[in-house]
């Protein structure tokens, strides 16, 4: 029996991710030697369209590694409901941003998460210590970031590295402005048009992150694609700081080293509702196919990640905060992530995923209206009221 | 005298239903794979669908939508811009081809080295300008060795560059085919013609204006079509590969819409409206064209421009004199109507090669 198995990153066994994938996998068919799994890597970028197309023609993998977001809305039609024993559903973390992404229609799970994903600024201390800031003492408020971006020019040091080709990237920063801006509920209230673009809450972040990346990126960040790219360019001390996900500590590891870099969650705003908050949401999950001949086998196999020697794994060996509550830290050798997971457990989580509730044709035009903004091309101003059209054409208000 | 039958006319035409049999596979494949996808969105244009639910019936209102979308207004002007640059397309591959058929020192290796972009893949082209046009490329670097640093920067980045940057590359791409077409039709051209100038004194601009360009002027009309055909649907993976419609929207067209509407959004139905759009957009286009060739004939024009000149003898690009018809003998058959001393099929046949071009235009 074949099962096959799509992921949106590289399965190679020379990338760390995919090697803990490949090596999962064949993992799971030691366990289940009757199954044939076969790991397929799709283009992260494309991933939505290759699945549109798949499963327009029924030709999609039995399991899949799926996206949080619009991802488990816009593909209902091809998930099979997971049977979860009560077991497993008390293991599966609580958080609501994390959860209803993979429940979209209330009670009934569509895939089971294996992780949970936060950005955080990873910075290179050297970098930092070679333009007289302390590498011990990142930026805590805008003002520090600020700060930090001037000493670092004044230093020839490129500040921060930024992927603005596509502009999805502002994505990272409007979700993190706005869990400490916003409160729980605002999210949905922009998903149904009563909280628009030019909100100044919105407005606010929106200018203050142009007026970062055109101050502080490097040279050529127009055309610098959202992923890998930036966190490579940092990862290969090009520049001092980088916004990404938690789990892509591994790379800026490989790339830095231990101990040559640190982490620090994003600065509090100065007109900030809730300082200190992050907005922590669904990383990563795996569904079943409704068009997979082995429903039973292909569940098995999208649970496997999900249990919790492979979950412990995954924190330990690759920086993934896992999707269960249950898992145990002690393991964890990377002093940022060990710093990480002490800011996640601080409390204050938000985590409204502001931009993910906007429609997504508005987030495309705000996206678009970034780059141009970048470009000079339109003020900011501008760039939010033509969003607002967007926003009022889709939710028909 | 009657008027054959269908029968006999169809036996005068030789085999009798044998030809339309030996037809029909090829017509059933584009039925098959053009004929049905089209019908099939044509229905879907007039649904809201999302590719995997069953399509929900709309009417006119992805139609409507499409009017006040300034989305598709904006890929149009894209599009149409796009399309409006091929007649410099045109110009500089013929200029090319002209110097090339010089038989300047080289020009075997310029022939092969200008005809490498066509076999190239479009995503291979697409990386290799990512990585020309990037902030650190070879453009900028250059620009920067000769003294005009000043104008380095991200071509693909910059709303007022990313356009014209994909549309330098695609005709990068195309050039090669282009000069390949013209350099065929100029080895058919006669010498005698080129000669007659060079002899009165016609310097190579004026050669180059009043004869080389009247003498192609169809294959010219060719191309030109063939290069609308190539703007209008042909853009959508140099745009994927190299800039995805930005930045913001910049370098967006219709066929990288459909795409984006079909695809990103699930707007299938939306999506098929602005592919009947384009559809339509290209039979118009075609239309124009198969019309053009219909209406000319490349014998006339060909005639027309080598009409020695009363004055001096020489080519001349003049309109001629209207035709009068020559006073028959008696006994002599009626004269057949003249034929063209070459029909397009024939000269693209003798360009290109292609004998299939004889199907396409009969």
């Amino acid at each position: 029996m074949e099962l096959t198995f799509w992921a949106g990153w590289s399965l190679s066994k020379d990338d760390p991710r995919g090697k803990f994938i490949t090596d999962a996998l064949d993992a799971f068919q030691k366990e289940n030697p009757h199954i044939k799994v076969t790991p397929v890597t799709q283009p992260f970028a494309k991933y939505d369209e290759i699945f549109q197309s798949a499963l327009v023609s029924n030709s999609g993998p039995d399991v899949a590694a799926v996206l949080p977001g619009d991802w488990m809305d816009k593909f209902m039609a091809a998930w099979k409901p997971l049977t979860l024993s009560d077991a497993e559903k008390q293991a599966m973390v609580d958080l609501p941003s994390v959860s209803q992404k993979f429940d979209p229609n209330s009670g009934t799970y569509y895939a089971i998460p294996w992780g949970i994903e936060v950005f955080f600024f990873y910075y290179n201390k050297s970098l930092f210590k070679q333009a007289g800031l302390d590498p011990e003492k990142p930026p805590a408020t805008w003002d520090d970031l600020t700060a930090a971006c001037a000493k670092l020019k004044a230093a020839h040091i490129t500040p921060l590295a930024f992927g603005a080709k596509g502009g999805a990237a502002l994505n990272h920063w409007m979700q993190e402005g706005m869990a400490q801006l916003m409160d729980p509920g605002d999210g949905a209230r922009m998903a149904r048009g009563e909280i628009l673009a030019t909100d100044p809450r919105i407005a606010g972040m929106f200018k203050r992150t142009v007026d970062y990346v055109q101050n502080c990126a490097q040279e050529g960040y127009r055309t610098m694609p959202l992923v890998p790219d930036p966190i490579d360019y940092m990862a290969a001390g090009k520049a001092a700081m980088v916004v990404g996900w938690l789990s892509r500590m591994v790379y800026v590891d490989k790339g830095l080293g231990t101990g040559n870099f640190g982490i620090f969650p994003f600065p509090a705003l100065p007109d900030a509702k809730h300082p200190g908050c992050v907005a922590a949401g669904a990383g990563g999950a795996n569904a079943a196919t409704k068009w997979s001949k082995h429903p039973a086998e292909a569940e098995k196999l999208a649970k496997f990640l999900s249990t919790a020697p492979m979950q412990q794994k995954m924190l330990t060996d690759l920086t993934i905060i896992p999707g269960r509550k249950d898992f145990d830290t002690s393991g964890v050798q990377w002093p940022p992530m060990k710093q990480g997971l002490q800011w996640l457990s601080s409390g204050c989580n938000v985590s409204p995923l502001v931009v993910w509730h906007l429609p997504q044709e508005a987030s495309a035009e705000l996206y678009k209206q970034f780059e141009l903004v970048l470009a000079g091309e339109t003020t900011s101003d501008k760039a939010l009221l033509e969003v607002d059209k967007v926003i009022k054409q889709v939710t028909g208000k | 005298m009657t008027a054959p039958s269908r029968h006999g006319r169809l036996r005068a035409h030789g085999g009798g239903l044998t030809p339309y049999l030996f037809m029909l596979p090829a017509v059933l494949m584009v039925a098959a794979v053009l004929g049905y996808p089209a019908v099939a969105g044509l229905a879907r244009s007039f649904t809201q669908w999302n590719g995997f639910e069953p399509p929900i019936p709309a009417g006119l209102a992805n139609y409507s939508r499409l009017l006040s979308d300034p989305v598709f207004w904006k890929a149009l002007r894209n599009t149409a811009l796009i399309a409006a640059t091929t007649p410099v397309w045109i110009l500089a591959d013929l200029v090319l081809a002209v110097l090339l058929h010089q038989k300047i020192a080289g020009w075997k290796f310029f022939r092969s080295v200008y005809f490498l972009p066509v076999v190239m893949s479009v995503v291979v082209i697409g990386i290799l300008f990512n990585l020309v046009l990037s902030v650190e490329g070879p453009l900028n670097m250059a620009l920067k060795l000769i003294g005009l640093g000043s104008l380095a920067h991200e071509w693909l980045g910059d709303p007022r560059t990313a356009l014209p940057a994909v549309i330098g590359v695609m005709w990068w791409s195309q050039f090669g085919k282009g000069v390949m077409i013209f350099l065929a039709g100029l080895s058919t051209m006669p010498e005698d013609l080129f000669d007659a100038a060079k002899v009165d004194g016609a310097s190579m601009p004026q050669i180059f204006r009043h004869v080389t360009m009247p003498l192609m002027r169809r294959i010219m009309e060719f191309y030109a079509a063939l290069l609308l055909l190539v703007t209008f649907k042909g853009s959508y993976p140099y745009v994927y590969v190299m800039t995805q419609g930005g930045p913001g929207g910049k370098t967006l067209v219709l066929d990288y819409m459909i795409h984006e509407q079909a695809f990103r959004f699930n707007k299938l139905g939306y999506g098929s409206a602005i592919g009947l759009v384009l559809l339509l957009a290209l039979m118009a286009v075609t239309l124009f064209q198969w019309r053009l060739l219909q209406t000319r004939d490349w014998g006339a024009t060909h005639e027309r421009n080598c009409r020695p000149s009363a004055a001096n003898g020489t080519a001349a690009a003049a309109p001629p004199p209207l035709a009068v018809a020559p006073a028959r003998r008696p006994g002599l058959p009626a004269p057949q109507p003249r034929r063209p001393q070459r029909s397009l099929p024939d000269l693209l046949h003798a360009l290109v090669g292609v004998q299939a071009v004889r199907g396409v235009y009969p």
